[in-house]
C-alpha cells in the first residue's frame, strides 16, 4: 500500500493514500474472473427447471430459476453483513475501540447493498413466478424490508453529529437489536408458512439438481469474494476517514497552541 | 494552516480570546438535519409498513381441507384459499353475465374443490404447483368439477406459491415431451 505524509507540524502521521493494495487486486480480479464464469454456468450449463408430473404435466420455473444465482447469494450476503455488524458492535460494546466500530459501519453498509438487492431480484423474480411483484402483508418480504429499513436508519444514525464514542455506541445499540430481525427474516418461511408465498429451504431439503447446486454455490464463492473485496476497501476508507478528522483535530489544537505560545512571547513570558 | 500567526489573530495588549471559534464547516456539506430526516422517515416507513401488515387480515392463507371445513362458517366472506390444480380439470366457461372465466379443482390432503377464476391463468398454473386464490364460497352446481359437491370458490385474484423443489425427474419424459412440443 502507498503512502503519504501529513504536513502538519504538530502530527506528522503517516496515512495510506489508496484503499488499495496487492491482495486486494488481485481478489478483484479473481472476483471479475469468477463473474464471468458464474455467468457461463448459469446460461450455458444449467439448465431450465422443468419437472414431468405423474399426470405427464411438464412443471417447473423454466428459465425464472437463473435468477437463484444472484438472488439467494445477495441475501446470504447481506445476512453475512448484517450479523457482521452485529458482532462487531457487541465487540465494540466490550472493547470500546475504533476498529470494531468501524468494522460494524462498513459492514452495515454492504449488508444494506446486499439487501437492496435482495428485495430488487426477490421483486424480478416473483413477477413471472408468483404472478406478483409484492405482496404486502407476506411475512417473508415484509420482514425483509423492515431489516433493510433498520439498517438503513442505522446508518443515518450515524450520520448525526455527536461525539464520537457516543455516535458509536448509540450506534451499536441499534445494531444489536435490529440484528435481531435476521433470525425473524431467515426462519419466517417455517415459522409462518401460511402467510408467505415464499419458498422453504432448498438445500436444507435437498431438493435440488447437481448443476443448479453446483452453480449456486459457485456464486456463494463469486459473492463471498466480492463481500470481502468491498469490505477491505470500505473498512480501509472508513479508516482513512477516523485519520483524517483525528488530524483536523490535532491540526486545530496546535493553532491555538501556537496562538498562546505567540501571546505569551509578546509578553515577555516563557 | 500558519505556524506565526499575524499581528490581527492576537493582540499582545489584550487577554486572549478563549471563547469557542466557529466550527469549521462539514467536510462533505452534510447538514445537521438530514440524518435526523432519514432516521424519521425510516421509523414512519416501518411503522406504515407494520401498519399494513397487521391491518391486512386476509393473507392467512386457508389450505383446501381447512377451507371446505370451515365453509359454512366462512359464509360468503373474502378469504384466500391454497391448494394444487387437478390435472385435466380446467375448463373455459362464461359467467351468466357473459364474463369468461376458468373452472378447475384444487386439492390439498385428498380433499378436493371446485374453483371459477375470473382473468387470465399464467404459464405458471401448473398441475401439483400450489395456487393461492382470493375470493369466497358460491353455494352452486353449476360450474361442478371434480369436487362436484355443491360449491365452487368463486376467485378474481391467483398467485402461485411455488415450492422448493428443484430436482429433475423423468429427465427422458421432458425430452420427449420437448419433441411432442409440449413446451419450448
Amino acid at each position: 500500500m502507498s503512502t503519504a505524509t501529513t504536513s502538519s507540524p504538530a502530527n506528522r502521521a503517516v496515512v495510506p493514500a489508496t484503499t488499495s493494495s496487492r491482495a486486494t487486486r488481485v481478489l478483484g480480479w479473481l472476483t471479475l474472473a469468477g463473474f464471468a464464469v458464474l455467468v457461463a454456468l448459469a446460461f450455458a450449463w444449467v439448465p431450465e427447471d422443468t419437472r414431468i408430473t405423474e399426470q405427464g404435466d411438464v412443471v417447473g420455473q423454466f428459465d425464472a430459476v437463473r435468477l437463484m444465482f444472484v438472488h439467494v447469494p445477495s441475501a446470504i450476503l447481506a445476512y453475512t453483513g448484517f450479523g457482521l455488524t452485529f458482532l462487531a458492535s457487541l465487540a465494540y460494546l466490550r472493547w470500546r475501540t475504533d476498529w470494531w466500530d468501524i468494522m460494524a459501519h462498513s459492514s452495515a453498509e454492504i449488508g444494506v447493498v446486499f439487501g437492496v438487492l435482495t428485495l430488487v431480484t426477490g421483486s424480478i423474480w416473483g413477477r413471472p413466478t408468483w404472478q406478483t411483484w409484492w405482496e404486502w402483508g407476506d411475512v417473508r418480504l415484509v420482514t425483509a424490508l423492515v431489516l433493510v429499513l433498520v439498517f438503513i436508519g442505522y446508518l443515518a444514525v450515524r450520520r448525526i453529529p455527536a461525539d464520537a464514542a457516543v455516535k458509536a455506541r448509540r450506534s451499536a445499540v441499534i445494531a444489536l437489536v435490529g440484528a435481531v430481525n435476521i433470525v425473524i427474516v431467515n426462519r419466517s418461511v417455517d415459522w409462518w408458512e401460511n402467510r408467505t408465498l415464499h419458498q422453504e429451504s432448498t438445500l436444507l431439503a435437498r431438493k435440488i439438481r447437481d448443476e443448479t447446486l453446483f452453480t449456486l454455490s459457485f456464486s456463494f464463492a463469486v459473492g463471498m469474494a466480492l463481500f470481502a473485496w468491498l469490505l477491505l476497501h470500505r473498512f480501509r476508507t472508513a479508516y482513512l476517514e477516523s485519520q483524517i478528522e483525528e488530524l483536523e483535530v490535532q491540526e486545530a489544537l496546535a493553532e491555538r497552541r501556537a496562538e498562546a505560545d505567540w501571546a505569551d512571547h509578546e509578553r515577555g513570558q516563557p | 494552516m500558519t505556524d506565526t500567526p499575524t499581528d490581527e489573530a492576537v493582540d499582545p495588549g489584550e487577554p486572549m480570546d478563549l471563547s469557542p471559534r466557529p466550527g469549521r464547516p462539514a467536510r462533505r456539506g452534510i447538514r445537521r438535519w438530514v440524518p435526523v430526516l432519514v432516521v424519521a422517515l425510516v421509523a414512519v416507513v416501518i411503522g406504515i409498513v407494520l401498519w399494513r401488515v397487521l391491518a391486512d387480515a386476509t393473507l392467512v392463507f386457508r389450505e383446501v381441507d381447512d377451507a371446505v371445513e370451515r365453509r359454512e362458517e366462512l359464509g360468503d366472506d373474502r378469504f384466500r384459499m391454497m391448494g394444487s390444480p387437478v390435472s385435466g380439470s380446467r375448463q373455459e366457461v362464461t359467467l351468466e353475465d357473459g364474463r369468461p372465466a376458468v373452472a378447475f379443482s384444487v386439492t390439498l390432503d385428498g380433499v378436493v374443490a371446485d374453483v371459477v377464476h375470473i382473468g387470465g391463468l399464467s404459464d405458471q398454473f401448473q398441475t401439483g404447483v400450489p395456487v393461492v386464490i382470493d375470493g369466497h364460497w358460491v353455494r352452486s352446481r353449476q360450474f361442478a368439477r371434480a369436487a362436484d359437491d355443491g360449491w365452487y370458490f368463486a376467485s378474481d385474484r391467483m398467485l402461485i406459491k411455488h415450492d422448493n423443489d428443484y430436482r429433475v425427474d423423468n429427465q427422458d419424459r421432458i425430452d420427449d415431451a420437448e419433441e411432442r412440443g409440449q413446451y419450448e
